[in-house]
């Protein structure tokens, strides 16, 4: 069973970048839950104590479980340029925070090489269908 | 927290039961030491009249011994105590009899005005906890009623500085409660403890509903006996005391209670006195609990009774708790293990034993945790352990929250909800799990909020997280009713109960969580031994079922939901996050839209919309605006319905193409088909939408080709429309207003019109293609070119566009205000401006400029490459093409009608007729003219053109006259019509300089031909003969021919005005006088002479001699006039240049003399020297007179001799004259020194002028007749 329902990758702006649901018996007013819970997750973060201020540098990119909501558990990654990366999975699923911490430098280095791809216009939506491949790919290795 | 009974909210206060002196009981119970304690307090008391309250009638199995013992006492002990365990309390249903006492209270008590919202404020509190509550029924029914009446009891007053939160009829505030509560019991009264053998005893739940309760009002831990000791001696007193001791006694022995003797007394008794002992024998207490009360040291005595009172009490709990314990170890039923468990937490609690309470209270619950676990799986008793969990879960929150543990309450609540989330159990029932979960979030909600130590700007302890939770599960419980309530919507077991209130009252059951046993089930009376004790459960179960159902027909949910949401809200407007509070409110707004309410759910949803707009999360802004569609639509909000339609099309959005296809279709029906719509929707009347200038779904941009145009030509317009609807569309018209009317454009399309429903084939029209129509593919921009003719002079501006989609009044007008978002003029365009801006006369540049406009003509502008934003243009006056020239010779002189020939050159085409007017800068002290010949005659000001062909040109000469030296700006403006019409004007400035021309030089000489230098300071003499040398010396660079040089002598009257600034006081009046002369002119040295040409830097002198008449300090005698032509010109025009001489002094002349003297001598022949002396002074005047011989000349000693004074005096009379003759005889020839006649005057000291001149000489003739003579 997969345990990651979504992955999204919110900009520095907090506009999303990428959000893709990876159940396969979701419905459509799931995801739209999903798209509320990250988008009410970047508020967590927003508060997170561990958030940098805008000189200091994080010590920890991985900002940790954001909260559990009743059926999915959320967790965040902030890089240094103030991208987002957020996971929900499954409230029932038990991961390590080690291995979230493998995942989300997974994700970080194939949101980089997604990115330095000279037509991408940064700060704009992902639309690679190869970055999308990559990331299904990725998602079970949690 | 309403569904929970008060006995497990509030935190237990240990039981002292008094016995034996009323009147003292009432004493003690007000004089108990108060504790400071953070508790909840239920802030409104159900009213009498509420359903809610049937305690009063409950059944007698709670307090059997205690009701029939006590009749008065026990009726009125449950309905305090009952009362408040009654739980499901919702605030709104006892609203009407609760308003009034809210409005009581504002003017006594604002204290309790907080804003919460829904929860009306109930301030007539009875404290359930108070000491009051007790035996007394009467007094507790009173103090309850007064309360009701007089709300607020001072007690809470006391702690003003907490601001209490109120949740749910209930508060957290900090209160003084009494150390312990007190209660009156009649001797004998307690019920006695059923033995039960452990080891068989199978129990028929698991927690009895009514052991709280008892523990907390009916069985006291300590009795306490008032013995009020007889005044007399009788023994049979004493034997009362003896039998009221055993009946006491006797009573507690079974449960344990401890006892406390008091004796009352108002003698000093000896503690040894035999009675006593006696007593003290019978009542078998240590005598430290054996205690003597006189009546005069109350308050003492209280003190030491209530820390002993405790003490003993807490003996009592250790000892159950001791007791239990052992209890738990012979147990093998999974159910008494965790009574037990559960006996102990709430002991320990009673003891304020936080620790082993909480772990009690854990262990009780991971008990039931096990039990459901292993031996429930099937989930038959599913109900109770829930049940059971949740007080069990609500007891560990709340102690880990009052004890500041909230990470472990946190914790036991996940935990919690987990186990229990799923549902096991019949099907139908699953509604009651979810109506269980929301309450279990609910709960928890309320406890965080209540909670002092909770820090809600964190996410997780936020209440505002479990609300929202319970919402949902509310709206769960609305879903998995929805099957049932058809079923059952006509069941008449159901109905039964349709009217009958659900709730959830302990003193109603027997086990906490099953269903209540239905005393009226026939089952049950019939076979009430032969039914297992579940079989029974399920009978009642089913009634309880019913019940639920009858009670959730009648329920709505919204309000529940909403009521939820709007807690999670305002309890997430208190940690900031903005994000979570969108996701509330977009929940709210969903409810709303469930429930029908769509007003409420447009209001929340566009405040959806705006959030996730401004955040750039385009799914849910998506999501938000089909809901807003909805909604509106829903509402009969066509316009909202259009522009919301509009902003969902939005190509930017991540709606899938058949939705949008839907929406343009769903607009298109508003406009051509309103009924096709379900409920129809159509515009009244026609909707204007102003829209972006980049709108996402059609933008639109205009363009003037160039930034200026001429007047009466044609220029173009151009609208580029680009539309991203997801089908084809059409619109009626497309219109174009500018800032002046008359250029306003229409375009129609009538093929999209109403008849054809907005329906039109697409079939054969290619994308980007020219087309007359108004249909716009997807993705597809067109470009629209408008020809405009230009009229007037201006700068024409285009105001809006407006796109039109249907006709009459269901018509969508897209308004584009161009105006707004134009850039009026940005640097490109003034570049341009300037770089064309063609020079007249530049017959290259302007075949340059035809070349420019040709290619515009082929090449359109790509609009959709390079498209200037340009919404105006400046209409300006057709470039006139003349030339205007002026032939002159330059510079003009003073008083000279200058020549000037005017030369129109037509480079234009052929000029009809036209008109020139001329212009000079007038100055007011001189005259200043233009004329058409050189005299004043004919005055020039404008002149009318007449034909000029093409590359004709057209001369007219034209006289300028100016008195005085000066500049003149003559401005030629000429305005002319071509053949063609073209009106054009132009404008030319010529500058033209007036000069004197010459340089003149004046200089006066006496009658010896000396220069007077000092003209200013010893002056010119009147009367005498004065020589005028002017000298003429031309700086034009043409030559001139003088004709004649003259020299006008003012007359007196003339110079007289051109002194007055100088000799202010002169006046003539006579006007003979007036006119005289100043100066007597004799002759003028170039009277002879014709006319001469003279060049530059050529001089030009005349000589003049004159005599001043007029004395003055300054005085001009008059003009040099100089009669000129320029050379070539025709002989009329003659100027006439006059020059005024320079002003010189005339002295007054106080002697005229004149010498006259022959021209010539000869040798030999006398002559006469004549020296007439006028005395023009008043005085008489004397002179002297000596003659003095020049000493030799040559071989002779003398030159002349002469006859005459040679020495003498004389003086001459006022204004006459005196004559002094000489003859002189020339002795040689030759040049000689005519002797010198010094006169000197005596007045003055000083020789006369005329004669001081030692040195003139005369010539001397020899005489030739001595010659001759001599021959």
């Amino acid at each position: 069973m997969k345990k990651i329902v979504c992955v999204a990758i919110v900009g520095k702006g907090n506009n999303p970048l990428f959000i893709q649901d990876f159940s396969s018996s979701i419905t459509d007013e799931n995801k739209l839950k999903l798209h509320y819970i990250v988008h009410c997750s970047l508020d967590i973060i927003e508060d997170k104590p561990g958030v940098p201020t805008s000189k200091k540098l994080p010590s920890e990119m991985y900002l940790g479980l954001l909260y559990p909501t009743e059926d999915y558990k959320v967790y965040g990654y902030l890089t240094n340029t103030k991208i987002k990366f957020i996971i929900v999975v499954l409230d029932n699923s038990d991961i390590k925070d080690s291995d979230l911490k493998i995942f989300f430098k997974r994700l970080q280095l194939l949101f980089i090489n997604t990115t330095s791809n000279p037509f991408y216009k940064p700060n704009s939506k992902i639309e690679s269908k190869k970055f999308l491949q990559d990331v299904t790919n990725l998602v079970p290795s949690l | 927290m309403n569904e929970l009974p008060d006995d497990l909210i509030l935190t237990p206060q240990p039981l002292i039961g008094l016995v034996g002196c009323q009147n003292l009981h009432f004493y003690i119970d007000k004089n108990i030491s108060l504790k400071p304690s953070l508790d909840f307090e239920r802030i409104h008391t159900p009213s009498t009249n509420s359903p809610t309250i049937t305690a009063t009638s409950s059944p007698t199995p709670i307090t059997p011994n205690l009701s029939t013992a006590n009749p008065t006492g026990g009726s009125g002990l449950i309905s305090g105590g009952g009362s408040y365990s009654s739980s499901p309390i919702d605030p709104y249903s006892v609203n009407n009899t609760t308003f009034q006492l809210s409005d009581l209270t504002i003017q006594s008590d604002d204290i309790w005005k907080t804003p919460t919202k829904g929860n009306p404020l109930l301030t007539a509190t009875v404290n359930s906890g108070s000491p009051s509550n007790g035996s007394n029924s009467s007094l507790s029914n009173l103090v309850q009623q007064q309360s009701l009446l007089t709300p607020g009891q001072p007690q809470q007053l006391q702690n003003p500085s907490i601001q209490p939160v109120i949740v749910g009829g209930w508060r957290v505030q900090y209160n003084n409660l009494p150390i312990f509560k007190v209660s009156t019991f009649e001797p004998g009264s307690l019920s006695t403890k059923k033995d039960k053998k452990l080891e068989s005893y199978i129990p028929m739940g698991i927690l009895k509903a009514n052991w709280i309760h008892k523990h907390k009002a009916s069985i006291p831990s300590v009795i306490s006996l008032f013995i009020q000791w007889p005044e007399d001696k009788n023994p049979k007193s004493h034997d009362q005391i003896l039998a009221q001791i055993d009946l006491v006694k006797g009573n507690i022995k079974s449960r344990n209670i401890k006892l406390m003797v008091v004796i009352v007394t108002s003698v000093n008794l000896d503690n040894h006195d035999e009675k006593v002992v006696l007593v003290r024998r019978r009542a078998d207490v240590d005598p430290k609990y054996f205690l003597f009360l006189n009546k005069q040291d109350l308050k003492p005595f209280v003190r030491k009774w209530e820390r002993l009172a405790l003490e003993l009490s807490d003996q009592y709990y250790k000892d159950l708790c001791q007791t239990i314990r052992s209890q738990i170890t012979r147990t093998i039923h999974p159910f008494l293990a965790i009574r037990y468990h559960f006996k102990i937490a709430y002991y320990s609690e009673f003891r304020n034993d936080i620790p082993s309470t909480l772990k009690f209270y854990k262990d009780s619950y991971s008990l039931l945790k096990d039990y459901k676990i292993n031996n429930d799986n099937k989930g038959i008793r599913f109900a109770e352990v829930r049940n059971l969990a949740s007080f069990f879960n609500f007891k560990i929150c709340k102690i880990s929250l009052w004890n500041n543990l909230i990470h472990e309450s946190l914790q036991q609540f996940e935990k919690h909800s987990k186990l229990y989330r799923i549902y096991m159990g019949p099907g139908e029932k699953e509604f009651t799990h979810s109506i269980w979960l929301a309450r279990e979030y609910q709960i928890f909600a309320e406890l965080l909020e209540m909670c002092p130590n909770t820090n809600k700007s964190t996410f997780i302890t936020n209440p505002g997280f479990y609300y929202q939770i319970s919402a949902k599960h509310l709206s769960s419980r609305r879903e998995n009713f929805k099957a049932l309530s058809d079923h059952f919507k006509t069941s008449p077991k159901v109905l039964k109960f349709r009217d009958s209130k659900q709730r959830y009252d302990l003193t109603n059951l027997h086990y906490i969580g099953q269903p209540p046993p239905d005393l009226s089930h026939p089952l049950e009376l019939q076979s009430g031994n032969t039914e297992t004790h579940d079989e029974l459960v399920i009978a009642a179960d089913e009634d309880d079922f019913n019940k639920s159902v009858a009670a959730e027909l009648s329920l709505n949910y919204t309000t529940l939901i909403i009521d939820q949401l709007n807690k999670a809200y305002d309890q997430s407007t208190v940690s900031g996050n903005h994000r979570i509070l969108s996701y509330i409110e977009s929940q709210i707004a969903y409810e709303y839209f469930t429930s029908k309410q769509y007003d409420l759910a447009l209001k929340y949803y566009s405040k959806n919309a705006f959030t996730y707009r401004r955040e750039k999360w385009t799914t849910l802004l998506t999501h938000s605006l089909s809901m807003l569609l909805k909604s509106v639509h829903l509402l009969n909000l066509p316009t909202n319905f259009i522009g919301y339609a509009l902003d969902y099309l939005s190509p930017e959005l991540n709606n899938t193409p058949s939705d949008r296809s839907n929406i343009q279709k769903n607009i298109q029906s508003i406009l051509y088909e309103p009924n096709k719509l379900s409920p129809p929707l159509s515009l009244s009347a026609p909707l204007d939408i102003n829209m972006d200038h980049t709108h996402p779904l059609i933008n639109c941009r205009v363009q003037f080709p160039q930034s200026f145009t001429f007047t009466h030509s044609t220029t173009e317009f151009y609208v580029v429309i680009g539309s991203h609807f997801p089908n084809p569309i059409g619109f009626s018209s497309l219109k174009v207003l500018f800032s002046e009317k008359s250029y306003n454009k229409t375009l129609t399309d009538n093929n999209s019109s109403v008849a054809n429903k907005g329906q039109y084939s697409v079939s054969n029209i290619q994308k980007d293609k020219e087309r007359s129509d108004l249909i716009f593919l997807p993705d597809e921009s067109r470009l629209f070119s408008f020809k405009l003719n230009t009229k007037e002079k201006m700068e024409l501006e285009c105001l809006s566009v407006i796109l039109e989609m249907g006709e009459g009044n269901s018509k969508i007008n897209f308004i584009w205000n161009v105006q707004d978002w134009a850039i009026k003029s940005d640097e490109t365009e003034n570049e341009e401006l300037t770089n064309i801006q063609p020079t007249p006369n530049n017959s290259n540049n302007k075949s340059n400029n035809n070349n420019v406009t040709t290619v515009n003509e082929n090449e359109k502008p790509d609009p959709y490459k390079k498209f200037l934003e340009r919404s105006s243009i400046r209409i300006l006056d057709h470039e006139s093409l003349i030339q205007i020239k002026c032939n002159h010779n330059s510079p003009a002189i003073v008083n000279e009608f200058y020549e000037i020939e005017l030369e129109i050159v037509n480079n234009d085409k052929e000029i009809k007729k036209g008109s020139i007017t001329f212009e000079i800068n007038q100055q007011n002290q001189f005259e200043k003219g233009i004329y058409l010949s050189p005299d004043r005659t004919q005055p020039l000001s404008q002149l009318d053109l007449e034909r000029i062909l093409e590359k004709k040109s057209f001369k007219k000469k034209f006289y300028i006259y100016s008195s005085a030296v000066d500049e003149n700006k003559l401005l030629i403006n000429i305005s002319y019509e071509t053949k063609t019409g073209e009106i054009s004007h132009t404008s030319k400035m010529f500058i033209i300089p007036v000069q004197i021309g010459f340089n003149t030089q004046f200089q006066f000489f006496n009658d010896h031909f000396q220069l007077i230098s000092d003209l200013y300071d010893t002056g010119v003499p009147t009367r005498e003969q004065l020589l005028l040398l002017c000298d003429i010396r031309s700086n034009l660079p043409y030559n001139v021919i003088i004709e004649k040089t003259s020299l006008q002598i003012s007359s007196f009257a003339e110079s007289a005005r051109n002194s007055s600034l100088l000799s202010p006081n002169l006046t003539l009046t006579d006007e003979t006088i007036a006119n005289m002369p100043v100066a007597e002119l004799n002759s003028n040295s170039n009277n002879t002479i014709t006319s001469v040409e003279l060049s530059k830097d050529n001089n030009h002198s005349s000589w003049f001699n004159l005599v001043p008449l007029l004395i003055s300090e300054s005085i001009s005698f008059g003009n040099f006039v100089i009669e000129w032509k320029r050379k070539g010109a025709n002989v009329n025009q003659i100027s006439i240049l006059p020059i005024a001489l320079p002003h010189v002094r005339t002295t007054s002349n106080s002697f005229i003399t004149n010498v006259e003297v022959a021209q010539f001598g000869v040798v030999g022949v006398p002559f006469i020297q004549t020296i007439t002396i006028q005395n023009n002074t008043h005085f008489l005047q004397e002179f002297e007179l000596v003659v003095i011989n020049s000493p030799s000349y040559g071989n002779s000693d003398m030159p002349f001799f002469f006859s005459g004074d040679k020495q003498s005096s004389f003086s001459i009379h006022p204004d006459s004259t005196h004559e002094i003759k000489h003859v002189l005889l020339p002795l040689v020839a030759g040049k000689l020194i005519l002797p010198h006649f010094k006169i000197i005057s005596k007045r003055f000291n000083k020789e006369l002028a005329k004669t001081k001149n030692v040195n003139s000489f005369i010539f001397i003739k020899p005489n030739l007749e001595w010659i001759s003579q001599n021959q």
